[in-house]
């Protein structure tokens, strides 16, 4: 029930998601960042999950609960945390909102909405990392603040209704974020168990690669105290299966991961834990010393690694910005061979400048330098606000299944929609084929 | 399609054992005595032969009870299919077929996708399918999730990455005009998979 007093101010941060048993991390930071500066405030998070979007009756009845929450609790601020998956239907829903309670206004924020989603039934964009621009807003609502004066903001000027965009600001001191999964400060009725824990250490990228999100902001790590007292608060409340670790490259700095997957270890050791961490590693900086430290730290604890490649092709490479040494890969797949380190190494078809006979060239190279028999073969999904999707010198070519949101790829300057499928049935069949190996 | 090495059973304990075996078989006879060869052998260990071979089995099946993992099957006859079914599927077989064009249906796909996991359309180096045709014909296949490989088509009608000759390795590879293509030819090495 909304109260009485005016500084009550109640917000609904809102998540459809497509997996029940993943701590919702983004909307997390957001609260409890704001939470720091809001205490006053009430903070709600909800999610509803959907189902795959053909269950046309699961969906329905995730947006009818959602909606009846919002028609019973009248929050004055819905937040939907928008990703590839949800942000149709968070576009949809805001005008459902709007229709049902006119007064309560609306946000969408992810890294990958753009101006472009700022409609009738949407008054606020938040793109990109939220957590100042959210406590701004927060400050906006109870009379504190300008709202041109609110960081990282698309949304209309309420005399001239003119839009605006105003400056980006990104938290440079990570160690100022509340760790988000401390109970109690969340969820009212916030669970402890869950299958996956994800995690951040760092935040942006030493790399700019055109496909991907992490390129556009700074590269900044939360201190190794920070990671420390995270850890062992998760290993001491919650219960799970896989820590998987969110940061482009966990090899960035080679001390540092290792420093931290001892504490993991550490950690282990002292509750007994079954936990198995997922790392992404970048290649090329994969020497003899980090293979000889994780094959002995293997011993302890389940490392499962995750090698970005896309292609071998240097023209793919060059276009997407990601120039890579392939001997130096070929040296690191090696090393991980001989030192028994648990890894996959996944491809990504449908890049500008590749085309079936290059993917076919980098099939032939996983063949023969990785020891996985199988293809993890990804079809390129063009996310906004990537550099492939912003400067129009490479988006020109690039034709993806919806115009305005973060979809799959269906042309590209070099190949047709048919060839795109057409890889993923090449994949197919090959991996049947490979499986009798 | 990956590289495989095909013996007539004569040669086929001679193959190397590294590398995934196919054992080309023309009866039963031939056929008895591969079962043997394979059973020694680990990873993919295959036979080829026509349909009609499978017609003159007893059931229950032996070979659906062999090490044989992957069945190279040229289709002589629709009826045949059936008798794929009872002697040759199973949930981890690999089985490509292969049909020529003049028998090909649309409406065996249907049929064929639950058993088949690669379908080649064989064309006998004929010339009178169109361009439209041939369109039709990949649209059909692809749609049942099959990528559409043919063998003795014209090359001039259909890319080499529909060929089987193309993944054999077996085509002239300085006639290829796709430089990529050619590329990936020329930069095959000895041992490799693809």
């Amino acid at each position: 029930m909304k109260q009485e007093n005016n500084q009550s101010l109640k917000i609904l941060l809102l998540a459809f998601n497509l997996q029940e048993d993943v701590f919702p991390l983004g909307l997390s930071y957001l609260k409890t960042y704001a939470q720091k500066f809001h205490q006053d405030v009430n903070l709600t998070i909800k999610e509803f999950t959907l189902s795959s979007r053909a269950n046309y009756e699961t969906n329905k009845n995730a947006q009818l609960a959602a909606l009846s929450y919002i028609e019973l609790e009248q929050p004055d601020l819905v937040a939907f945390s928008c990703y590839i998956w949800s942000a149709d239907t968070a576009k949809d829903f805001a005008m459902a909102v709007k229709q049902l309670s006119p007064n309560t206004k609306v946000l969408l924020g992810g890294v990958e909405v753009t101006k472009e989603n700022l409609t009738d039934d949407i008054d606020y964009i938040i793109s990109g990392e939220g957590e100042i621009a959210f406590k701004e807003l927060i400050d906006h609502l109870k009379g504190q603040r300008e709202l041109e004066e609110v960081h990282n903001i698309t949304t209309r000027n309420k005399t001239t209704n003119k839009v605006i965009t105003t400056p980006k600001a990104q938290i440079q001191n990570l160690d100022e974020l509340p760790f988000p999964y401390i109970i109690g400060q969340n969820h009212q009725d916030q669970k402890n168990d869950y299958a996956v824990i994800r995690m951040e250490t760092a935040r942006g990228c030493l790399y700019s690669c055109n496909f991907c999100h992490y390129a556009k902001p700074d590269l900044r790590f939360f201190s190794i105290d920070y990671i420390k007292n995270s850890l062992t608060y998760l290993f001491d409340n919650y219960n799970f299966k896989y820590l998987t670790f969110l940061d482009a490259n966990f090899n960035t700095k080679k001390e540092r991961m290792f420093e931290i997957l001892n504490l993991i270890k550490d950690n282990i050791k002292r509750t007994s834990k079954q936990v198995a961490t997922h790392i992404e590693l970048r290649p090329e900086l994969i020497d003899k010393d980090t293979c000889i430290r994780l094959n002995e730290l293997g011993k302890h604890l389940t490392i499962d690694c995750e090698l970005g490649f896309q292609s071998s092709d240097s023209e793919v490479q060059k276009a997407a910005n990601r120039p890579t040494n392939m001997d130096k890969v070929k040296q690191a797949l090696s090393l991980l061979n001989q030192y028994h380190i648990r890894y996959k190494i996944d491809l990504m078809y449908g890049l500008p400048k590749d085309n079936f006979y290059k993917f076919l060239s980098s099939v032939r190279f996983i063949l023969s330098h990785a020891n996985q028999k199988k293809i993890v073969a990804h079809h390129y999904m063009q996310l906004n606000n990537t550099e492939f999707k912003t400067n129009p010198q490479h988006n020109k070519y690039i034709k993806r299944i919806n115009k305005n949101a973060s979809s799959m790829v269906i042309k590209t300057e070099q190949q047709t929609t048919t060839d795109l499928y057409l890889t993923k049935l090449f994949t197919d069949q090959l991996n049947n084929e490979l499986s009798l190996l | 399609m990956i590289t495989k090495q095909y013996f007539a059973l004569q040669e086929a304990s001679t193959s190397n054992q590294s590398l995934p075996l196919v054992i080309i078989i023309n009866d039963q006879e031939e056929l008895g005595q591969s079962l043997q060869i394979l059973s020694q052998r680990t990873g993919l260990r295959g036979l080829s032969f026509q349909s009609s071979l499978l017609q003159e089995l007893n059931k229950p099946s032996t070979l659906k009870q062999s090490k044989a993992n992957y069945f190279e099957i040229i289709l002589e006859d629709q009826k045949h299919i059936q008798a794929i079914k009872e002697h040759c599927h199973s949930k981890n077989a690999f089985i490509q077929i292969t049909i020529i064009l003049s028998k090909f249906s649309v409406s065996l796909l249907k049929e064929l996708r639950p058993i088949c996991k690669r379908l080649i359309i064989d064309f006998q180096n004929s010339n009178s399918i169109t361009k439209p045709e041939l369109n039709h014909l990949f649209a059909e296949l692809i749609t049942h999730n099959f990528y559409p490989f043919t063998i003795n088509a014209n090359p001039k009608l259909v890319e080499p990455k529909f060929r089987v000759e193309y993944f054999q390795n077996s085509q002239d590879s300085k006639k290829l005009e796709d430089k990529d293509a050619l590329a990936f030819l020329m930069e095959k090495q000895a041992g490799d998979l693809l």
